[in-house]
């Protein structure tokens, strides 16, 4: 117990770097994933050939080894950039394909009805995607983010495989240094579960207050 | 011995009391038309009589044997066991408004399940019969049909097959021709027509009064949660006494 | 392009001992998390509140925690107290009872999803609990969830490569060997995606076969 008490501020600090490479990754995700699944929700052909590509790779490739391509790759077209930065960047490209998934899924289950009032009353492309479009989507889609928020929060944990500093990484070089693997993996798996079931308990309140519509 | 006595019946679903204190008798080879609104308590009570439902109060006996519980001479209620519950309920068949046959087998499939897994018969014996039954409800060309394939009154036959396989002393039916089409009643009721000759004791929940007026000994219409009125099925039709039973037939003298 | 071709064909076969390793390390994953996960969905249905409690939280904790820092806990945690496993062993438990929660989620949306209606019909017929659960829930309810029981399947196969963080040498280990030992360096990550690809393609393609020919029974 000791051994915990001593390094959960070493370690809290890990958590917290955990805690912004997850918001970073998914906030590029996001912006990326939104905008693919918008458009290929609209047919736009290429958007929809990329979308159907990079959804297959991320649904047949493990996470893993893509952040290892990534990592491997970028020292041969001379990039040189911090092992912090690749997790951000293979992150992010894996989770845009999630993203723009669970969006496309909530463009298309809006009713016709809906957009052909939208252009009955004289709205744009873009207005109607701004203020018709978005907002009814975003309610579909909201819990399902939540979740592919979750599955990439556990996913940072690869990150310690090239070499970025987070909790995982963290708790493996205490675990090493104490000779305490069981208490130091422990309260990391405590910490990643605070996290994640925070984030579980919002999605079930979001479903539940948005009414889960079929 | 009647077939099926029932005393004093009684159940209700929380505050809600729907069964009121029933009194019931049905002489083997009877068959008893049942007939009142909705929430009247008409298949809550058909229920209670192959214990898919508890009740609260009352005694039910199927040839003699108590249903659900067993009153001892001191008037102690004992709740029966589960097990033999389930040997009850394989002598008495029930068809549902909804046939709730099993999507994932084949016609002679849901007729052979009971047999083969309740009863013990062999596949051979019990495909036999099987087959005999579904020919003998019109449907010898369909026995290997995926059941989502038939027709809703198909279905209900397949259904009232899988229910005569099990060789029930009673039958049970819970207005198993309200979710058809109209086209769709006439093959089922014609099922169930020949059933009542060949004399299996029965108790028929329904809106069909031709049908009733044709087939059935006896009539019982149920209101707020008991029987208000009982006899000849023509009497009840032609001339119902019970002023609530009047109201209910007008609405059908429009229809017809 | 010729330069590439070549060196996805020194690389094919060399990762082709890593492959048997990480479907071994599937199979019986899958396997165990399968039977887990149905025994942990029945306990659901349990008298005890505090068995079905156990087992909600035993769920959420998996769901909720990386997989890797799992592996990680059993691989060197359990040694202290005493139980030695090896790389594959640990691998292996790791992925079985991670996999065993989702499973169990998975089935239970299944039986929930079985209406009433049938339930009530087999026990018209005099059919007991466990006769009922055999002969008709638990088949409806593997028919009703063949396209989540697929996304299982598949995310087993994935997670094969988490094992390569303990030394397991299967696929994901195999080309990081490759891409720190040969000239191909990320091409290895290619040529490993494209097994995967395959792996994965696979089972999802025979997934849908069957739910095609099981579509009778929705």
């Amino acid at each position: 117990m000791n051994i915990i008490i001593q390094n959960a501020p070493y370690l809290l600090k890990a958590a917290g770097n955990t805690l912004w490479l997850s918001a970073v990754s998914l906030g590029i995700s996001l912006i990326f994933g939104t905008a693919v699944g918008v458009l290929a929700a609209f047919r736009f052909w290429p958007v929809v050939i990329l979308n159907q590509i990079g959804v297959y790779s991320v649904r047949g490739i493990p996470l893993l080894v893509v952040l290892y391509f990534i990592y491997f790759s970028l020292p041969l077209i001379r990039v040189d950039i911090d092992p912090y930065s690749t997790a951000v960047i293979g992150l992010s490209l894996y989770f845009t394909f999630f993203i723009s998934e669970v969006v496309r899924g909530a463009v298309i289950s809006i009713p016709r009805g809906q957009i052909d009032a939208g252009k009955s009353i004289g709205l744009s492309f873009w207005s109607r995607v701004r203020l018709v479009i978005l907002p009814i989507a975003s309610r579909t889609a909201i819990p399902p983010l939540i979740n592919v928020a979750i599955i990439l929060v556990k996913g940072t944990s690869y990150a310690s495989v090239i070499s970025a500093w987070e909790l995982t990484t963290a708790s493996t070089e205490v675990a090493q240094r104490t000779i305490a693997p069981f208490q130091v993996y422990g309260f990391a798996l405590f910490l990643y579960f605070v996290i994640c079931f925070a984030l579980t308990s919002l999605a079930r309140s979001a479903e539940r207050r948005l009414g889960f519509q079929h | 011995m009647p077939k099926l006595r029932i005393r004093g019946l009684r159940k209700s679903f929380g505050d809600l009391e729907v069964l009121r204190g029933v009194d019931l008798e049905v002489e083997s080879g009877e068959v008893l038309a049942i007939i009142g609104a909705s929430g009247s308590g008409k298949s809550t009570m058909l229920r209670c009589i192959n214990i898919l439902e508890d009740y609260d109060h009352g005694t039910i006996e199927v040839d003699g044997e108590p249903v659900g519980y067993t009153v001892d001479t001191n008037g102690n209620r004992r709740k029966r066991r589960e097990r033999e519950n389930e040997l009850l309920r394989t002598r008495v068949g029930m068809v549902f408004q909804s046939f709730n046959l099993f999507p994932h087998l084949r016609a002679i499939e849901n007729v052979t399940l009971g047999p083969i897994h309740v009863k013990g018969e062999s596949r051979a014996d019990a495909t036999a019969r099987g087959r005999e039954l579904l020919a003998k409800v019109g449907l010898e060309k369909k026995t290997h049909e995926h059941v989502a394939n038939l027709s809703g009154g198909q279905q209900q036959r397949v259904a009232i097959a899988r229910a005569l396989a099990m060789n029930p002393s009673l039958m049970l039916f819970d207005e198993v021709t309200s979710a058809l089409d109209p086209e769709l009643v006439g093959e089922v009721l014609q099922v169930m027509r020949s059933l009542a000759e060949e004399g299996m004791t029965m108790l028929v929940v329904t809106h069909e009064m031709h049908f009733a007026r044709d087939v059935a000994d006896r009539m019982v219409f149920f209101a707020d949660g008991t029987i208000v009125e009982e006899g000849v099925p023509r009497d009840l039709i032609d001339r119902p006494r019970d002023e609530r039973l009047q109201r209910f037939m007008r609405r059908f003298s429009a229809i017809s | 392009m010729n330069a590439f071709a070549r060196q996805l064909a020194y690389l094919f076969p060399r990762l082709l001992p890593g492959l048997w390793i990480a479907l071994e390390l599937a199979i019986i994953a899958i396997v165990v998390a399968a039977i887990a996960g149905l025994g942990l969905a029945l306990l659901r249905n349990c008298r005890w509140t505090w068995i079905r409690w156990l087992v909600a939280a035993y769920v959420e904790v998996l769901r909720d925690t990386p997989l890797l820092v799992q592996m990680f806990f059993f691989f060197f945690g359990l040694p202290l107290l005493g139980l030695q496993l090896s790389p594959f062993q640990a691998a292996a438990l790791s992925l079985a009872t991670q996999h065993a929660a989702f499973f169990a989620e998975v089935y239970r949306g299944g039986f929930q999803s079985v209406s009433r209606r049938h339930k009530e019909a087999a026990k018209a017929l005099g059919m007991g609990y466990w006769k009922t659960l055999r002969l008709v829930t638990l088949p409806l309810a593997v028919i009703r969830t063949l396209p989540a029981i697929s996304n299982e399947l598949v995310q087993i196969v994935k997670d094969t490569s988490v094992a390569s963080t303990i030394a397991v040498m299967e696929l994901t280990l195999q080309a990081r060997t490759l891409a720190e030992q040969t000239a191909a360096t990320s091409l290895a990550f290619v040529a490993v995606a494209i097994y995967y690809l395959v792996i994965t393609g696979f089972i999802t393609v025979g997934m849908r076969a069957l739910e095609q020919r099981l579509r009778f029974a929705e």
